[in-house]
């Protein structure tokens, strides 16, 4: 029995380091910088309307996402009103960035019904805004160019 | 006789020292009265000018609407009251002193320029306005401001469109401004959404009727209702505003903001004249889309507020007076 018991240990241990590493590395990837993600979107060319910066306590009470769970965020939204606006969340842990994509997408409905009689032909933005959580992160792209702005995502994953 | 003369001089004379102290002590005493009156007759004025309990209670709406009552209910004008008690002379100068005359606000003229405020103005205030008033939010410095705005919001919304978010609820202005909190002050700014509507007259009447609403809700707020600030008529045609989005127009809503103002007694801000450029126009670094502001003019906005701001005491003074 201890024979056995030797011999399946380091296969065992093996195993447990291997699946680990997949899931710790699968996290790390697909965590969003808030700065690099945000300029890499502006650049992209996927946005047709004037952004500006939020502050980081406004863009939190925008969402309404808890404050005290936001480490670093970059935040730009429309100068006209309208639906263009990058958000990009870091947060305490993946259960606040898990709230935060809740918060997102909440955003995104209350645009479409806010802008649906204003200014209609935002909406069309809205119905394809990304939103995403990945490890601790959170963030929210509404562009003209949707796939424009997904393809930077995916470059940068 | 003589005999019974001596003992009355001899009691005069065992009496003399004790009536000669206390004649002694009467005239000290005289003399520390005439020493004291004036000083008594300056102690109520001095108590009065002294920024207490009474000047602190004056700032409040409430108490300044009543200015009399409140003045003999504050212990500082109970103090003044005593002390004029004690000396008939104080008694002229404590009354005007205990009731501090105040320049009532004149609503038939723009607030004029004033000491800025601090940050800390704003804990109490209540923004009520358009998606220029979202901005404001956004892109302004102001802090602890409640905000009832929204994308599209027009006056004839005010009691239809549930847009104010409370504990889960969404209710309209006119709903919010009766069961949310009271405020201090409340800026209202509204008429960009409307310029597409015939006239001016239902504008009038609507707005008319929500600024009683405002009034009768929150009896506390000083009032400020926000004239509208002009297009720049190229970058709308760029954008393809709606052509009803024009300065005439503007022009227009704004000759009925003084009339609202005064009718309703509330005190008008003229953000148009502080917003435009010397062509009386929205100039092209202050907007995107002709309509909406940058950072930089919602910030001057914030500014012109800070600077534009009518005490309390001054308002309600003008309301009571009429």
């Amino acid at each position: 029995m201890k024979k056995l018991f030797a011999r399946l240990l380091p296969g065992v241990l093996a195993l447990g380091l291997l699946l680990s590493a997949c899931g710790g590395g699968g996290s790390a990837a697909k965590s969003y910088d808030p700065k690099t993600t945000a300029q890499a979107l502006l650049d992209s060319g996927a946005f047709s309307d004037a952004l500006d910066t939020l502050d980081a306590d406004v863009a939190a009470d925008m969402y309404g996402i808890d404050g005290e769970t936001v480490t670093d965020c970059v935040v730009y939204a429309s100068l006209s009103m309208g639906a263009e606006e990058i958000a990009v969340f870091t947060l305490t842990d993946e259960a606040a960035a898990q709230a935060a994509k809740t918060a997102l997408e909440k955003r995104v409905d209350d645009q479409i019904t806010a802008l649906k009689s204003y200014m209609p032909d935002e909406v069309g933005k809205l119905e394809h805004a990304i939103v995403e959580q990945s490890g601790n992160t959170a963030l929210l792209v509404v562009a003209a160019d949707a796939d424009k702005a997904q393809s930077t995502l995916d470059g940068l994953n | 006789m003589s005999a019974s003369k001596y003992p009355k001089r001899a009691d005069r004379s065992q009496r003399g020292p004790g009536l000669t102290l206390g004649l002694l002590l009467a005239a000290a005493a005289v003399c520390l009265c005439l020493l004291l009156i004036p000083s008594l007759g300056k102690g109520a004025p001095a108590a009065a000018n002294t920024p207490g309990p009474a000047a602190r209670a004056s700032q409040s709406p409430q108490v300044a609407a009543e200015t009399t009552p409140a003045a003999e209910t504050t212990p500082a004008a109970v103090e003044t009251t005593q002390a004029a008690a004690e000396t008939p002379q104080a008694t002229p100068e404590a009354t005007p002193a205990a009731t501090p005359a105040v320049a009532a606000f004149d609503f038939s003229k723009p607030v004029p320029q004033s000491e800025p405020v601090e940050m800390d103005y704003f804990s109490d205030a209540l923004f009520i306005g358009d998606s220029r008033t979202d901005g404001l939010k956004i892109y302004s410095t102001i802090k602890g401001a409640t905000f009832y705005c929204y994308k599209g919001l027009n006056i004839f919304d005010m009691s239809k469109r549930k847009v104010v978010e409370m504990n889960g609820t969404t209710y309209t202005v006119t709903e919010a401004l009766a069961k949310g909190p009271q405020y201090k002050k409340i800026y209202i700014s509204l008429g960009i959404n409307e310029l597409g509507y015939p006239g001016t007259d239902s504008f009038r009447n609507a707005f008319k009727t929500f600024l009683e609403q405002v009034k009768a809700a929150q009896p506390n707020a000083v009032i400020y209702l926000q004239n509208l600030v002009p297009v720049n008529p190229t970058i709308c045609a760029q954008k393809k505003q709606p052509s009803y989005v024009n300065n005439q127009r503007v022009a227009d809503f704004n000759g009925v903001f003084p009339q609202l103002a005064q009718e309703c007694q509330v005190a008008l801000l003229d953000m148009k004249t502080a917003l435009s450029d010397a062509n009386g126009i929205l100039p092209a670094e202050a907007t995107v889309d002709g309509v909406h502001y940058t950072r930089a003019w919602y910030q001057k906005w914030q500014e012109y507020l800070m600077c534009h701001v009518v005490t309390p005491e001054a308002y309600f003074a003008a309301r009571s007076g009429t």
